[in-house]
């Protein structure tokens, strides 16, 4: 098991420093220039900039510091705001998370369930409106899911009732939390309700729920007991992707939404060629990403007896 | 001694699927005395495992579906029982064990809280003892260990202790009924005969009544104290298991005593076969459904099902050879004879 875990970790610090290496060079690789805005400013000021930011010394020597200073947990100075890298994210990650977090659990409680109800109650109405939903989920975008939210439950629900049930836009207060949470999560809600039907249908004709049955347990203590449990083991496996799904999708939502979230920053970062901040966001994601499919395996070990996590 | 613990009469079990009623059951009818083995034999889906399952209703209902008959479980009646009654009659006057060991238990739950789960559930005893119940269970069908393996995963036992552990399950509850679908037919050949043998000791210690359902005359031969032939959705011949070895009168029964591989050939023969399939039972004959595999098939069999004709005392058969006009009768029920 530590063997296990110690493996890993020494598998992702390779897979990150493939990712930062890739990402500084694919960086400077980009068209245009992080110091040409709107004017292009006079040849000593940009000479300077170049300077302080370290631009002037060549690529190589560029990426060997960058590495150097990535070790020592120093992602740089944002170009655009002029702020540690560091700090950026440490602020706008906490409101990303947060709203990531919501989506997260409203997608996957709500998703088990109906994947789960719509397994049981096969070919009902549950089951077509939970297909129906999941359908709605995988094709609409979030970003039309979300301008529609918008729309109709806050903009036109708020004018017939005469006050502000949800937000628009915004952060900060629970009203503002609900539309882009729903809007982030339904696509991964979409996935887990699919996915657990399937694996709930499955497990139903298995062998030992029939020989739960011949014990005299009751339906619901079969459902909940010997079903659901195996059932629900294909959702943790893709709840490492879904986690990734949920915190790329929130690059588009915190935009329509004006939340000021990491996403927001990653995407106007490469807007902007602000080389430390994409490097620096890039490799906040990659790590996150690598430490959640992480805690996905180990967990997996842990609900089903039959894995051996073994290094 | 022969209290009757299961009474069939003419049970009737059709499925509804897209392509119309599948009559997989057809008037059968059957009993079951306290503490006797009674096998039922037949090949693939000639009824006999719809016919175990509907005693204990696990057959999904619908598309499965009692057409018609009786079925009397001690005091109770089976095909009245709400879902409710059936919940308290599971596990508890009666109880199963499956074909395959390997699937039939739920691989996220250790050993012994699978069989703690169904104490629990009938008998009323504290965690703590039906804890200590479990492990007894476990010892009671011969697992080392039964502490140690009462805290395993199905994963950790082999085929042979899985199928134990089920058996330990299955009469956990003292059932009156014990019905083994198949019971060995995924084991190899060693573990078949302990099996075999565990369940006739364990008859003798605890007077459970056994269903045997198996396509092995082998293992009827070594267990059972009587013997329900059965051929597409109907009981063909029944009678003691010396009956149904030494004065069977079915052809059907004759055919699969003779595709039985002799053990001491010293000649490299061919394997015998029945020629030809089971009837569709979505269309049954009208007739007897052996009729077309049948090498003394008349044209009566083909029209109308023989009645059953009493060859001795607890032995039937329904074949239209065994009528009196029935040319040459008699001599056929003396040749079979010994």
């Amino acid at each position: 098991m530590l063997r296990y875990v110690l493996k890993r970790i020494g598998y992702a610090v390779l897979t990150l420093f493939f990712l930062i290496t890739i990402v500084f060079f694919m960086m400077r690789a980009l068209p245009g220039d992080p110091f040409i805005g709107d004017k292009t400013p006079s040849p000593t000021t940009m000479a300077n900039m170049r300077a302080k930011y370290g631009l002037d010394k060549p690529v190589t020597v560029q990426y060997l510091m960058y590495l150097g200073n990535v070790l020592r947990g120093d992602l740089g100075t944002s170009l655009t705001y002029e702020r540690p890298v560091v700090d950026i994210v440490k602020s706008a990650f906490a409101v990303s998370a947060d709203l990531g977090i919501r989506a997260l659990i409203f997608a996957v409680i709500i998703g088990v369930l109906l994947g789960a109800v719509a397994a049981i109650k096969r070919g009902g109405p549950m089951d077509t409106f939970s297909m129906v939903v999941a359908m709605i989920g995988v094709s609409v975008p979030s970003f039309i899911l979300g301008a529609l939210l918008q729309y109709f439950l806050a903009l036109k629900l708020n004018q017939a009732v005469g006050h502000q049930v949800l937000a628009v836009q915004g952060w900060g207060n629970f009203k503002q939390t609900v539309l882009p949470a729903f809007a982030l999560g339904l696509g991964s809600l979409a996935t887990v309700s699919r996915l657990m039907r399937t694996s709930m249908l499955d497990v139903l004709n298995q062998d030992y729920i029939k020989t739960a049955r011949a014990k005299g347990l009751s339906r619901q203590k079969i459902l909940w007991r010997h079903a659901v449990r195996n059932a629900i083991m294909p959702v943790v496996t893709i709840m490492g992707p879904t986690t990734a799904a949920v915190l790329t999708g929130t690059f588009v939502i915190e935009s329509i939404f004006n939340i000021p979230g990491l996403g927001k920053y990653f995407s106007m970062s490469v807007k902007d060629l602000d080389f430390t901040m994409i490097g620096g966001t890039t490799i906040f994601y990659g790590a996150l990403l690598i430490v959640c499919t992480l805690i996905v395996d180990l967990l997996y070990g842990f609900i089903d007896p039959r894995v051996k996590l073994e290094g | 001694m022969s209290e009757r613990i299961l009474e069939i009469k003419d049970l009737r079990v059709s499925f509804d699927t897209y392509a119309g009623e599948v009559q997989a059951v057809r008037g059968v009818s059957l009993h079951v005395d306290k503490g006797e083995v009674l096998a039922i034999v037949g090949e693939s889906g000639c009824g006999k495992s719809v016919t175990a399952q509907t005693v204990m209703k696990l057959n999904p209902m619908p598309p499965a579906r009692i057409v018609s008959g009786e079925i009397r479980l001690g005091e109770h009646d089976i095909v009245a029982a709400t879902d409710k009654e059936m919940q308290a009659i599971r596990g508890r006057e009666v109880s199963m064990i499956f074909q395959d060991p390997m699937t039939c238990m739920n691989p996220t739950m250790q050993v012994g809280k699978q069989i703690v789960e169904a104490i629990k559930l009938h008998r009323k005893l504290s965690p703590e003892e039906a804890k200590a119940e479990a492990i007894r269970c476990l010892k009671q069908v011969n697992i080392p260990n039964p502490e140690e393996r009462a805290k395993q995963y199905p994963h950790e036992f082999s085929g042979g202790m899985r199928q134990r552990a089920m058996i330990a399950m299955a009469l956990s509850c003292d059932p009156k009924l014990l019905i083994a679908d198949e019971p060995t037919t995924a084991l190899d050949v060693t573990i078949q005969a302990q099996i075999m043998d565990l369940l006739a000791e364990l008859k003798d210690q605890i007077s459970t009544a056994i269903i045997l359902i198996t396509h092995d005359l082998g293992v009827v031969a070594g267990s059972a104290d009587r013997v329900a032939v059965m051929y597409a959705g109907k009981v063909v011949e029944t009678g003691s298991t010396q009956d149904i070895f030494y004065r069977n009168a079915h052809p059907y029964t004759q055919a699969l005593l003779k595709s039985l591989p002799s053990p001491d050939a010293t000649k490299r023969e061919p394997l015998v076969s029945i020629p030809g399939t089971p009837p569709d039972l979505l269309s049954p004959p009208k007739g007897c459904g052996f009729a077309a595999r049948c090498k003394h098939c008349m044209k009566i069999c083909q029209e109308e099902y023989p009645p059953e004709f009493t060859l001795g005392e607890g032995h039937t058969a329904s074949c239209w050879l065994l009528h009196p006009d029935c040319p040459g009768a008699a001599e056929r029920g003396e040749k079979n004879d010994g």
